[in-house]
């Protein structure tokens, strides 16, 4: 995935897509440190009043490539590294004990803290291809990996390869400026890495995250 | 007639083939864990490496049991062990003796109270899911990884220090060695409780062993847990033997059956003492290297993840100490409590209290030279995540619980123990809850502050505050430890009989000896 930080606007509709997309529940108003976003938009801010300036970027599950710190230390394999280079997350394994999240860097996975509700009229609003996690789990962005299976599922179906950029994820789509690029590194995305603007958050610990930003331009 | 015969020589029997075959389970889960993950692709190594050392612990405690109870019947030819009370005796087995007083019911009802208040609020938790609790992004753990560190503490510290004095050969140990094992054992069950309140999914625990991934810290820790439990009561009741053999021959009832189970056949003959003797001394050695390693174990947990703070290698070594300031500390407080509730001061002597007080300034010396190691390297470094983790501690949000910490773990200690008159039984008690409180305060500023920094700016995320539920849990975990200890002394004497005795018997004799053995040294050069 590639982020271009100097097309984003930060007007959030990636966390809503991503919310509307995943059955991510609405939550607590009143415990807002117990709410459930795969999507955020994180605000770094710099300076001191009143020269404040704020830098905003979204910023779902980085998919390290290397080592993802929450695979290593998941006592149960509920996480892990797949042959795609995804980190999935299976609900059903995972016993809660959050120790991925303390371990994680990025602090970008999220605990169902209660089981998730979802009031009149949301629950018609709800993913068919997307499961509604159970209390006591971690959760997290999996790059919309339904969608890389019903991409499969048609191009098998049509007895061809998937097309290039025929996988998309939900934040991609409803990103007003296609701020919010997604694909395969070696192959939409190529390239990207090389790009001047490219940085890549917490670059030191070596982690090799597969969110590339792409800085603003100055001008 | 055979003491110990017939239907409790069959259980003893069921008893040891559980216990090997506890062994070969333990052993064939690892074997079985190694093959599929060899068969799916992942390091199989850890899990052979872990099967290893857990099983050969296990196979070291069933071959010593097995060993040492074969050596007990054997003891058969033996006299009766059937001495004269002497008033230590009748002063021991008093609590065990009498029935209980209506201001234990009083107690123990209370302490009943708390634990089903706590109970109560774990039901709230399961119906109503961790949203109950203060925890929340970015602090996952909280209150209840700090009390299971702490707990922890208590039973792998306790263990650590009766062993080493064991080792070492202090004759003070032995008023407080059955105390130590004891508290070991219900910390013991006491602390991982709160591992299961912790969890999201208790209906899931399965998972670790049927899915179990042996590179996770999580999967060493739920190892040791396993072999520390089942070593800690293999060391509370070996010693515990003789006195059953003893209450054998001085209860009646309905009591008096269990204890002839439990005594093995006890007879008090030469052979069996030393057998006892060496089973004894073996195991104290074992105990010393497996509390080492499950202590830095559960260090580990945090300081192998990448987080600032966390990620340091003087967090094992520091746990390690930790358990052991805070057993001495607990281990003081146990014994002034026995002494004042049983009036055993015959026993429980000034000398228990001044020596434990020197362990408690010696421990306090080791701490501030560690944490003044922790925080120079880390200051001097200067790393923004870090310095802002310390500065949170040092003046900030936490800095009440970082100074209590210094205060009952350093000052406390220093200040009031220091010199050998200070060290009475009031000053080492005082001393004692400071320890106590700082380093539950401790665990808790070395876990939290580095949650509550998290690496990147989190929007809606807050302060952690422990919940009405995570402080009732607490609560009655400590009840129950009380609650525990409170009804085991009335089934089994607080300071070991047969140990005490035979320890007023040998020490003059050892201690003619020492000096002695330092005199040739100094008349042969």
């Amino acid at each position: 995935m590639a982020v271009d930080l100097d097309r984003c606007t930060a007007c959030g509709a990636c966390t809503v897509a991503c919310a509307q997309e995943n059955n991510v529940a609405l939550g607590n108003p009143d415990r807002p440190d117990q709410l459930i976003r795969w999507m955020e938009i994180l605000p770094a801010e710099r300076g001191k009043y009143p020269e404040v300036s704020a830098r905003l970027a979204p910023s779902p599950c980085q998919h390290c490539d290397r080592e993802p710190p929450c695979a290593r230390v998941c006592p149960v394999y509920a996480t892990y590294r797949n042959v795609e280079g995804l980190i999935p997350q299976i609900y059903e394994q995972c016993i809660g004990c959050r120790y991925c999240v303390n371990a994680c860097p990025y602090t970008c996975k999220h605990f169902n803290w209660s089981r998730p509700e979802f009031p009149a009229p949301f629950e018609r609003g709800l993913n068919p291809d997307v499961s509604v996690r159970n209390a006591g789990v971690m959760e997290k962005c999996n790059f919309c990996y339904h969608r890389l299976q019903v991409v499969r599922d048609t191009a098998a179906q049509e007895g061809r390869e998937p097309k290039l950029g025929e996988y998309r994820t939900a934040c991609q789509e409803s990103c007003p400026t296609k701020a919010i690029r997604f694909g395969d590194l070696d192959g939409e995305l190529e390239g990207v890495r090389e790009n001047e603007r490219a940085f890549t958050l917490l670059e030191d610990l070596g982690l090799m995250p597969k969110v590339i930003y792409l800085k603003e331009k100055t001008s | 007639m055979r003491p110990g015969r017939g239907g409790a020589f069959r259980v003893q029997i069921a008893f040891f083939l559980f216990i090997w075959g506890f062994t070969f389970v333990t052993a064939g889960w690892f074997a079985w864990s190694a093959r599929w993950l060899h068969r799916y692709g992942d390091a199989w190594k850890p899990a052979v490496v872990m099967g290893i050392a857990v099983t050969s612990c296990f196979a070291l405690l069933a071959g010593l049991l097995t060993w040492t109870f074969v050596a007990l019947g054997r003891g058969e030819n033996g006299e009766r062990f059937d001495p004269v009370p002497d008033p230590i005796e009748r002063r021991l087995l008093a609590p065990v003796l009498a029935g209980w007083s209506a201001r234990t019911w009083a107690t123990a009802l209370a302490l009943v109270a708390v634990i089903a208040w706590a109970g109560y609020c774990w039901y709230l938790q399961l119906r109503y899911g961790l949203a109950v609790t203060g925890l929340g992004r970015p602090v996952f753990w909280g209150m209840y990884i700090v009390d299971f560190d702490f707990f922890l503490g208590i039973a792998y510290g306790l263990v650590l220090l009766s062993a080493v004095l064991r080792l070492a050969g202090a004759d003070w140990r032995r008023a407080g060695q059955r105390l130590a094992a004891m508290g070991a054992v219900f910390a013991m069950i006491v602390g991982p409780v709160n591992i299961l309140l912790d969890l999201g999914r208790l209906d899931h625990l399965h998972k670790v062993y049927a899915s179990g991934r042996m590179q996770s810290p999580l999967l060493w820790d739920v190892a040791s847990i396993m072999t520390f439990l089942i070593t800690c009561l293999v060391y509370l009741f070996l010693p515990l033997i003789p006195d059953f053999g003893l209450l054998r021959e001085r209860v009646g009832g309905f009591r008096k059956p269990i204890y002839r189970f439990l005594s093995f056949g006890w007879t008090g003959s030469a052979a069996q003492v030393a057998a006892l003797d060496r089973a004894n001394r073996l195991l104290a050695i074992l105990v010393v290297f497996v509390a080492v390693i499950v202590r830095s174990v559960v260090a580990w947990i945090t300081s192998l993840t990448l987080q600032p703070l966390w990620h340091s290698a003087l967090t094992g070594p520091m746990y390690v100490l930790g358990a052991i300031f805070l057993s001495a500390a607990v281990l003081a407080l146990l014994l002034a409590a026995m002494r004042r509730a049983f009036g055993l001061s015959a026993v429980i002597r000034p000398v228990h209290f001044d020596k434990l007080g020197l362990v408690l300034v010696l421990c306090a010396v080791v701490w501030g030279y560690l944490m003044v190691s922790e925080l120079l390297t880390v200051s001097y470094g200067n790393e923004p995540d870090e310095m802002a983790i310390i500065a949170t501690k040092l003046s900030g949000r936490f800095s009440l619980l970082f100074w209590m910490a210094v205060g009952g773990l350093f000052a406390a200690p220093v200040a009031l123990l220091t010199r050998k008159s200070w060290r009475t039984a009031g000053r080492v008690v005082a001393a004692s809850l400071a320890v106590f409180v700082g380093s539950w305060a401790q665990l808790y500023t070395e876990l939290v502050p580095v949650l509550e920094h998290p690496r990147m700016p989190l929007p809606g995320s807050g302060h952690y505050r422990p919940a009405a539920v995570e402080i009732a849990t607490f609560a009655g975990c400590l009840a129950a430890f009380v609650l525990l200890t409170m009804i085991l002394t009335r089934f089994v004497p607080v300071v070991a009989v047969f140990y005490e005795r035979r320890g007023r018997g040998d020490a003059a004799a050892q201690a003619t000896e020492r000096s002695r053995e330092y005199q040739a040294e100094v008349t042969h050069p």
